[in-house]
C-alpha cells in the first residue's frame, strides 16, 4: 500500500503550498482518485510518490518503505507511471515504447519481443499491425493505450495515473475507462489515478480523495461523498454535475 | 580486429615525421610554394638521391619563408633554398646591405651562431627586383644597364607593382640612387605586368630578374650598374648537425655551386610556368646536361603543351593516378579531424547540456576558433607542434569542426521535449540510460546536420594544409596558382568541390532516414 503523512511541498519557498500536510493512504488493490481542479495539487501528490518531485516535509511509504530511503531508481521501476502527455518516445516503435521498462532491467530481446506482443494484447491494441510502427502513427487512443501497456510491462504492484485520459475525445475516452476498469478486475493493483473529472472519478474510483487548494477536504466511498459531503467545496463539487444531469435529462424528454 | 588496425593506423600517422624516418637515413628537401623554389627543390632532392646513400623525402610547396626557416630550426626539413636578401631582412631583421659578399658573410655567420645553419655556396642567380624593358626596344636604343635609361626616363611610361613604388629598395630608392624619374608610373599587377610591358601599355616594369615570362614575352633586364638592388641570391641552407653527420651532402652538392645563371633560372622557370613541364623532369634534364657538359633542352621544343584548356581532360586523364593518391590523402585528413572532432565535440556538447553554467564560455572559445585565419591556424600549430605534415594539419582542421559539432549536439539535447525526459526519468532510466536511450537519439538528426557541415568545411578548408607540408588535393591548387596553370588548379579544385558535394550528400542521405 502507499500511505503519504503530513506530506508538505511548497515550490516558492514556503510562501504558497502546492501540497499542505496532507495524509492519505492507497490501499493494496484499491483504486484511489484524487479529484480536484487543475492547480490544486494532485499532480505534483503523484509526483512526489515517485519522487519526480521531492517531498518538502513528512514521510511517504510504499509497501511500509520509506520512499526516501529507498534507491530512487528502484522506487521508480517498481511503479507503473501513466503520464498526462502520454510521453511515448517518437524514435522507439510501439514493440519498443511499451517493453523499456523491461529493457532498464536487462530483460534480453527476445523475451522482450513476446512479452510486447502479450502486453499490447492485454491493452487490446493488434500487435502484428502495430508493434513496428511508431507513435506518430497511431490515434491518441492508440497512443495512450501503449502508454498504459508501458507502465504495466514489469507487472508492478503500484500504478499511478496522472489525468491519462484528459486529452482524449469523449468516446476514446470511455472506452479507456472501461478498460482500466477490466484491467483493474484483472490485475488487481493498487492504484492512484488523479483526474478533474468528477464522472471519470465516479466510473473508476473504489474511494475518492477530493483536494483543493493543496488540502484535502475529504476521502472516501462515491456513497459517502455524495450523502455526506464534508464541506461546503465537496458538496458543491458534486452539485453541480447532478444540476447539470438534471437539467439534461429533463431536456431529453 | 578493424578497430585495432585502425587505431594502428592513427598512432603511426601521428607519430612525428622524425620517428618515422629512422627506419633508414633519410633527408629530407623543403621548397617554399612558387615554381622557382620547386624546380630548386627538386635539384637538391634529385642530387642527393644520385649522389648519396641517403633517402630523400620532400616537403614542397611550404607556405612562406617562416615556415620553412621555423621547420629548418625544428628539425623537420634538413635543407631547402632560401635568398639572401630574405635571410637577411625577414629572417634577420637586419637593415639592407648592397654588397652580396657582405651579405652573405652577415647571413652566413649569424646564422651558424644562432640556429646551428649552414649555408652552402650560392647556385649563382640572383632573383631580385630589375628594371626590364622590351628586348628590341633596348635594341633600338642600346639601352644595356639602367643607367643607359636615365637620359630618356622622361619620355617612358613605367608599369611598377604598389610594392614597389612603395618599398625603399623600390621605386624611392631608385630614384636617389640613379637620379631616375619616369615620365609616367603607373600601378600594375605583379602578374599583368609582363604582359602589360610585351603588349606596349608600358615601357619598363620592375620584374623580378628569374620569372620565366621574360623569356617568354621577349623581355631584357637593364644591368644594375650602381648596385641598387638589394642581392637575393640563393643558395641552400642545411642543418648543421646534419652536415656534419652527413658531409657527403657537401660534395653531392657541389654541381649546383655558381652554376645556375639568371638566364638559366629564367628558362627553366619558363619551362615549367609557360610550357607545362614537371619541375622534377626540368631539375632532371638540368642536372644530366650538366654531367655530359650540354646545354640542357629545358624550353625547346615543347610547343605542343602551350594550349592550356584544350585538352584539359586529357590532362586529367594522365594524371589519375596523382589524383587519386592526393584525394586520399585529402579524405585521410578530413577523416582523422572529423573523427577527433567527434571524440571531443560529441562529449563537450553532451558537457555543456548537463553543466548550463559551462556553455556559454565553451562555446564563446569554440566561436573565437572560427575567426582564426586558416593560414594563421596552420602556421601557429606548426609553431606551437614545431612539426610539419598531417600533425598540425589534422588538428587545426578538428579545431575548427568542433563548432558546429558542439554546438548541434547541446541544441540537439536542448531540444528534446521536457515532457519526455520526465517519462524517461518516472520509468526509472539512470541518467546515462536516458542519455543514451532517449537524448541522444533524439538529438541525433540535430547533431548529424553539424557534422555535415564541419564535414563541408574541413574538406574545404583541408586544401590549405598543402602550405605545412600535409599533402591533400591542396598540393594541385596551390602548384597550380603558383605556376598560373589552370588546369592543375582544377585538378585539385574539382575533386575536393565533389568531395564536399558527395560527403554532404551522404550525410544528409544518413539524416533523412534517421528523421523517417
Amino acid at each position: 500500500m502507499i500511505r503519504l503523512s503530513h506530506v508538505c511541498k511548497s515550490f516558492d519557498g514556503g510562501r504558497t503550498h502546492a501540497v499542505r500536510d496532507l495524509t492519505l493512504d492507497v490501499q493494496t488493490g484499491e483504486t484511489l482518485v484524487l479529484l480536484g481542479s487543475s492547480g490544486c495539487g494532485k499532480t505534483t501528490t503523484l509526483k512526489m510518490i515517485n519522487r519526480l518531485v521531492e517531498a518538502d516535509a513528512g514521510l511517504i511509504e510504499v509497501g511500509n518503505q520509506n520512499i526516501r530511503e529507498m534507491n530512487v531508481l528502484e522506487l521508480r521501476r517498481s511503479i507503473g507511471y501513466v503520464f498526462q502527455g502520454i510521453g511515448l518516445f517518437p524514435h522507439m516503435t510501439i514493440a519498443e515504447n511499451a517493453t523499456v521498462a523491461l529493457r532498464l532491467n536487462g530483460v534480453g530481446r527476445a523475451e522482450r519481443r513476446r512479452k510486447a506482443t502479450e502486453l499490447l494484447e492485454l491493452v487490446q491494441l493488434d500487435p502484428d499491425a502495430l508493434s513496428h510502427r511508431y507513435p506518430r502513427h497511431l490515434s491518441g487512443g492508440q497512443q495512450q493505450r501503449v502508454g498504459v501497456a508501458r507502465a504495466l510491462a514489469t507487472n508492478p504492484h503500484y500504478l499511478l495515473m496522472d489525468e491519462p485520459f484528459g486529452a482524449l475525445d469523449a468516446l476514446t475516452r470511455d472506452s479507456l475507462q472501461q478498460e482500466v476498469l477490466r484491467l483493474k478486475q484483472q490485475l488487481k493493483k493498487t492504484i492512484l489515478f488523479v483526474t478533474h473529472d468528477v464522472f471519470e472519478a465516479l466510473t473508476l474510483a473504489d474511494r475518492i480523495a477530493v483536494i483543493h487548494e493543496g488540502r484535502l477536504h475529504q476521502v472516501g466511498t462515491r456513497q459517502e461523498l455524495l450523502r455526506k459531503p464534508a464541506t461546503q467545496f465537496v458538496k458543491n463539487l458534486f452539485g453541480k454535475p447532478r444540476s447539470q444531469l438534471a437539467a439534461f435529462s429533463e431536456h431529453l424528454r | 580486429m578493424i578497430h585495432r588496425a585502425a587505431l594502428v593506423y592513427i598512432v603511426v600517422l601521428l607519430l612525428p615525421a622524425q620517428l618515422r624516418a629512422q627506419v633508414g637515413d633519410t633527408v629530407v628537401v623543403g621548397s617554399k610554394n612558387f615554381t622557382e623554389q620547386e624546380i630548386l627543390g627538386e635539384l637538391l632532392a634529385q642530387l642527393l638521391q644520385e649522389y648519396t646513400d641517403l633517402k630523400v623525402q620532400r616537403r614542397f610547396g611550404l607556405g612562406g619563408t617562416g615556415i620553412c626557416h621555423s621547420a629548418l630550426v625544428a628539425g623537420e626539413l634538413d635543407i631547402y633554398v632560401e635568398y639572401t636578401g630574405t635571410a637577411l631582412l625577414d629572417i634577420l631583421k637586419r637593415q639592407p646591405e648592397n654588397h652580396p659578399d657582405e651579405v652573405f658573410r652577415i647571413i652566413a655567420d649569424e646564422y651558424r651562431q644562432r640556429f646551428d645553419l649552414l649555408w652552402l655556396p650560392p647556385v649563382g642567380f640572383n632573383n631580385t627586383y630589375t628594371i626590364t624593358v622590351r628586348a628590341d626596344l633596348a635594341e633600338e636604343r642600346g639601352w644595356q644597364s639602367i643607367s643607359d635609361l636615365v637620359e630618356s626616363a622622361a619620355d617612358l611610361t613605367a608599369g611598377f607593382t604598389s610594392e614597389f613604388m612603395a618599398r625603399p629598395d623600390g621605386y624611392p630608392g631608385l630614384r636617389r640612387a640613379y637620379g631616375i624619374e619616369f615620365g609616367d608610373t603607373a600601378d600594375v599587377d605583379p602578374g599583368l605586368m609582363y604582359a602589360a610591358l610585351a603588349g606596349g601599355q608600358v615601357d619598363a616594369i620592375c620584374a623580378f630578374s628569374t620569372d620565366g615570362r621574360i623569356v617568354a614575352y621577349k623581355l631584357r633586364v637593364l644591368r644594375d650598374d650602381r648596385a641598387f638592388f638589394p642581392p637575393y641570391d640563393a643558395a641552400p641552407v642545411i642543418r648543421g648537425s646534419f652536415l656534419r653527420q652527413h658531409p657527403e651532402i657537401q660534395t653531392a652538392l657541389t654541381p649546383l655551386a655558381g652554376t645556375i645563371s639568371d638566364e638559366i633560372m629564367q628558362q627553366m622557370n619558363y619551362a615549367v610556368d609557360e610550357l607545362s613541364r614537371g619541375p622534377a623532369v626540368v631539375a632532371r634534364e638540368w642536372i644530366e646536361a650538366r654531367a655530359t657538359r650540354s646545354t640542357p633542352v629545358l624550353a625547346q621544343g615543347r610547343a605542343d603543351r602551350l594550349a592550356p584548356s584544350s585538352n584539359i581532360l586529357s590532362f586529367a586523364a594522365r594524371r589519375r593516378g596523382q589524383v587519386l593518391v592526393k584525394t586520399l590523402e585529402h579524405l585521410r585528413l578530413t577523416g582523422l579531424a572529423m573523427l577527433i572532432a567527434l571524440v571531443v565535440g560529441v562529449p563537450a556538447g553532451i558537457g555543456i547540456h548537463r553543466f548550463a553554467r559551462a556553455s556559454a564560455p565553451v562555446l564563446a572559445a569554440t566561436e573565437i576558433v572560427q575567426t582564426i585565419p586558416s593560414l594563421a591556424m596552420l602556421a601557429f600549430l606548426f609553431a606551437i607542434y614545431g612539426l610539419l605534415g598531417p600533425v598540425p594539419a589534422v588538428t587545426a582542421l578538428a579545431l575548427y569542426a568542433l563548432l558546429p559539432i558542439i554546438l548541434n549536439t547541446y541544441t540537439g539535447l536542448k531540444e528534446v521535449s521536457p515532457e519526455l525526459i520526465e517519462a524517461a526519468n518516472g520509468l526509472g532510466m539512470s541518467g546515462r540510460q536516458r542519455l543514451m536511450m532517449v537524448e541522444l537519439p533524439l538529438a541525433l538528426p540535430v547533431m548529424i546536420a553539424g557534422i555535415r557541415t564541419a564535414t563541408v568545411w574541413t574538406v574545404g578548408i583541408a586544401t590549405l594544409s598543402t602550405y605545412i607540408g600535409a599533402g591533400g588535393l591542396g598540393d594541385f591548387i596551390s602548384r597550380g596558382l603558383a605556376r598560373n596553370d589552370a588546369r592543375l588548379t582544377l585538378l585539385g579544385a574539382v575533386p575536393a568541390a565533389a568531395l564536399a558535394v558527395l560527403l554532404s550528400l551522404a550525410i544528409r542521405h544518413l539524416e533523412r532516414r534517421l528523421r523517417s
